[in-house]
């Protein structure tokens, strides 16, 4: 078979390469060796950070499905196989040989190769780490968010970077009880909101702490976790949970076999967490006919892999002679423009510190106007807290998010609380406020700041917050106060329904009343308004559906 | 079959519900969904034995990368449970060691 561009992997960098590539008239092969398109995306039922114009608030898989519309309204140009994996590449043919479930091979001669393959699960040294019942993170969503298939009754987590804060809180949806997350590191790897979630749902983060064995003898019926010191030592009690799933969120490392067969240069880069090629600013590896784009090139994330993916559908079809040079440059300039908007942040840093380690650049072209890994002005605070580390807003904290009190306390409809105290990419907040009540964002790292004077009350951003880190809260009735908060749990409150309030660490403070239950993005996220007792407005931070019936 | 039947966000679309054999035993899952996932709602999580140790093996990644899910579908061996679409009547076995080819396999179409 030939064609113009091969590309190895249909996840969001794929996809994002073959759309870009094929809009210059390139003929395109997709191979995947899952059962859809769509990659990571395909099990991600939460909503995206990022930037509004790429997606940022939209759910993964609702991505996953937009993208691959856009595939199938291409068939002209781009032909999909799927479970058909790329398993060998021959220098001297230009050839890739594909495999399609598990038995039928065939080779592809094409011009060019995109790879765009990926990551894999890092598994984590314990006894018993073989055992059935011991998951990779993307194992478990595979098998509960795309199958439907319950993935075991109580899950331990391993973990707490944004893998295993998000995998908990889909657990935690799917109806699976989850016993805790264990985290190596004095304070969660993932971002805070994420974090704030599942605390307020009760489930505990073992900061400092590590898992030692998985329990059974043919499949975990438990484990044993310990505490370690600053110098990574044991010490106090060992602590056995009962689980009958370890799940494994201790990291991807980039899927990079096709490139060291193919003979580009591999670089060891911690930051991108393995082997990554180098590549210049087009993504191409130090392979002329080969580009590499998303996971594949350094962990990162879906918004940045579908970014790197449009950078090397580019560059193929400028090397094909498909586009002229200024448009390229202008587009590739656009596209470094967006990436860095992405990568400016606090938390990105790593990011920009493993890339500038493989990057070279191919031409010294000033009338290219790229900015290579610029960091923006974000203001850095370390804080210490044990609370504040593991999720969980410090009392002496709240303060500084409570609105003006003479204002909130005559205002009809209340006024927005967001808890979002650390710098990421994200800007949904701003974006669905109606009233502008929650400022532009300078930069999409910016804390979103607050006019209070302008706020209606209407909790669209209670609605649209990927973090669901907005809350809105009505003190103007004597004894009890509204909150109108972001709920994604099974079943939905019914209104007039008791239900348990819950504070910032999951504990049960009071019951309330459901007063309305509105879905206002009709995208399954409801805000639920329940009357609480005045006193703990601040502090009821989620609710519990009692056993219905 | 352990299936979620209430989700707050998913609603899951399963194909046509086929039977399949494992070890004997008759089971049902739904087309062209991965053999793991099918086992897996059936209450199997020992997908093989490993050939020294005699170690009990499960899936780990799901996505084909790993081959920790091997098991022989229809008598052939080291098939990725995980990433191979279900078929009725598929005959799927524990996997034991490092897996042998049957003779009908051989001299077959495969
Ligand atoms: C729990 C979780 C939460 C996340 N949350 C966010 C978020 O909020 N925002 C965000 O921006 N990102 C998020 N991400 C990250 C994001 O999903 C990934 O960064 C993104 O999917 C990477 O895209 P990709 O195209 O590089 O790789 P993938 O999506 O992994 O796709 C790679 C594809 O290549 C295929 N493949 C691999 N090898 C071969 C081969 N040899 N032959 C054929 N096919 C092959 C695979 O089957 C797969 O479909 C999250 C990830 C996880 C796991
Ligand atoms: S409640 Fe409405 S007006 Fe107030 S900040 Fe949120 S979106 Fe804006
Ligand atoms: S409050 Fe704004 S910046 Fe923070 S997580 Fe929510 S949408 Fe993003
Ligand atoms: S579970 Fe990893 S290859 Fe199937």
């Amino acid at each position: 078979m030939n064609t113009d561009l091969l590309v190895i992997g249909g996840g969001p960098a794929g996809l994002c390469a073959a759309l870009e590539a094929s809009s210059f008239g390139c003929k395109v092969v997709i191979v995947d060796e899952s059962l859809s398109l769509g990659g990571q995306l395909i099990k991600q039922t939460h909503k995206f950070f990022g930037s509004s114009k790429e997606f940022a608030g939209t759910r993964g898989i609702e991505i996953a499905r937009l993208l691959t519309q856009e595939i199938m309204n291409k068939k002209d140009n781009i032909e999909v196989f799927l479970n058909t994996t790329a398993v060998g590449y021959y220098a001297d043919e230009k050839t890739v040989t594909c495999m399609k479930s598990e038995q039928d091979f065939f080779s592809v001669n094409p011009k060019k190769i995109v790879i765009a393959t990926g990551a894999l699960e890092k598994l984590l040294p314990f006894v018993g780490n073989d055992l059935p019942g011991v998951y990779g993170a993307g194992a478990v969503q595979t098998l509960m968010n795309v199958y439907g298939v319950v993935p075991g009754k109580r899950v331990l987590m391993i973990g707490a970077g944004n893998i295993g804060l998000i995998v908990t809180y889909q657990l935690l949806q799917a109806g699976v009880d989850v016993a805790g997350i264990v985290e190596y590191a004095p304070r969660i790897g993932g971002y805070w909101v994420h974090a704030a979630k599942i605390r307020r749902l009760g489930v505990p983060i073992y900061l400092r702490h590590t898992i030692k064995k998985a329990l059974g003898s043919s499949w975990v019926e438990g484990a044993i976790i310990q505490a370690v010191n600053e110098k990574g030592e044991w010490y106090g009690e060992e602590k056995r949970i009962d689980c009958d799933v370890i799940c494994l969120a201790v990291g991807l490392s980039p899927t990079c076999e096709l490139l060291w067969q193919a003979g580009c240069e591999m670089n060891y880069v911690p930051e991108l967490s393995g082997y990554v090629p180098k590549r210049d600013e087009t993504m191409r590896t130090t392979h002329p006919d080969i580009w590499v784009a998303g996971d594949a090139s350094g962990i990162e994330e879906a918004s940045s892999a579908m970014i790197e993916g449009k950078i090397a559908g580019l560059s193929v079809a400028h090397s094909l002679g498909r586009v002229d040079d200024s448009s390229f440059k202008n587009k590739l300039g656009e596209y470094w423009q967006e990436l860095d908007l992405l990568r400016g942040g606090e938390t990105a840093a790593k990011i920009r510190n493993g890339v500038k380690k493989v990057l070279v650049k191919s031409s010294e072209d000033s009338s290219m106007n790229i900015q290579y890994c610029a960091q923006s002005k974000s203001q850095v605070q370390v804080i210490q807290d044990q609370d504040f580390c593991s999720g969980v807003l410090p009392e002496k904290m709240v303060e500084s998010i409570t609105p003006p009190l003479e204002l909130w306390s005559r205002k009809k409809g209340g006024l927005v609380v967001i808890e979002c105290p650390q710098s990421i990419p994200c800007d949904p907040c701003h974006t669905s406020c109606p009233t502008g009540a929650i400022l532009p964002f300078k930069n999409i790292n910016d804390l979103p700041k607050i006019d209070y004077s302008k706020c209606s009350g209407c909790a669209l951003c209670v609605a649209s917050c990927p973090g669901l880190a907005c809350f809105v809260i009505d003190l103007t009735e004597d004894e009890k106060a509204a909150i109108k908060l972001p709920y994604e749990m099974f079943p939905r409150p019914n209104i007039g329904e008791e239900v348990e309030c819950l504070n910032r660490k999951g504990e049960v403070v009071a019951i309330g009343k459901v007063i309305r239950v509105q879905e206002p993005r009709k995208d399954k996220t409801v805000v639920v308004h329940v009357t609480v007792p005045k006193e703990l407005a601040m502090q009821i931070r989620a609710i519990r559906v009692m056993k219905h019936g | 079959m352990q299936l979620i039947e209430h989700h707050p966000i998913l609603q899951y679309q399963h194909g046509k519900k086929v039977k399949f054999i494992f070890d004997g035993q008759e089971m049902e899952g739904f087309e062209g969904e991965p053999i793991a996932a099918a086992l897996h709602a059936n209450g199997v999580r020992i997908l093989s034995y490993t050939e020294k140790y005699k170690r009990p093996r499960g899936f780990f990644c799901a996505i084909g990368k790993c081959s920790s899910c091997f098991v022989v579908v229809n008598g052939i061996p080291n098939v990725r449970s995980c990433i191979t679409p279900l078929e009725e009547g598929m005959v799927i076995e524990t996997q034991r060691g490092h897996g042998t080819f049957h003779k009908e396999v051989q001299d077959g179409e495969h």
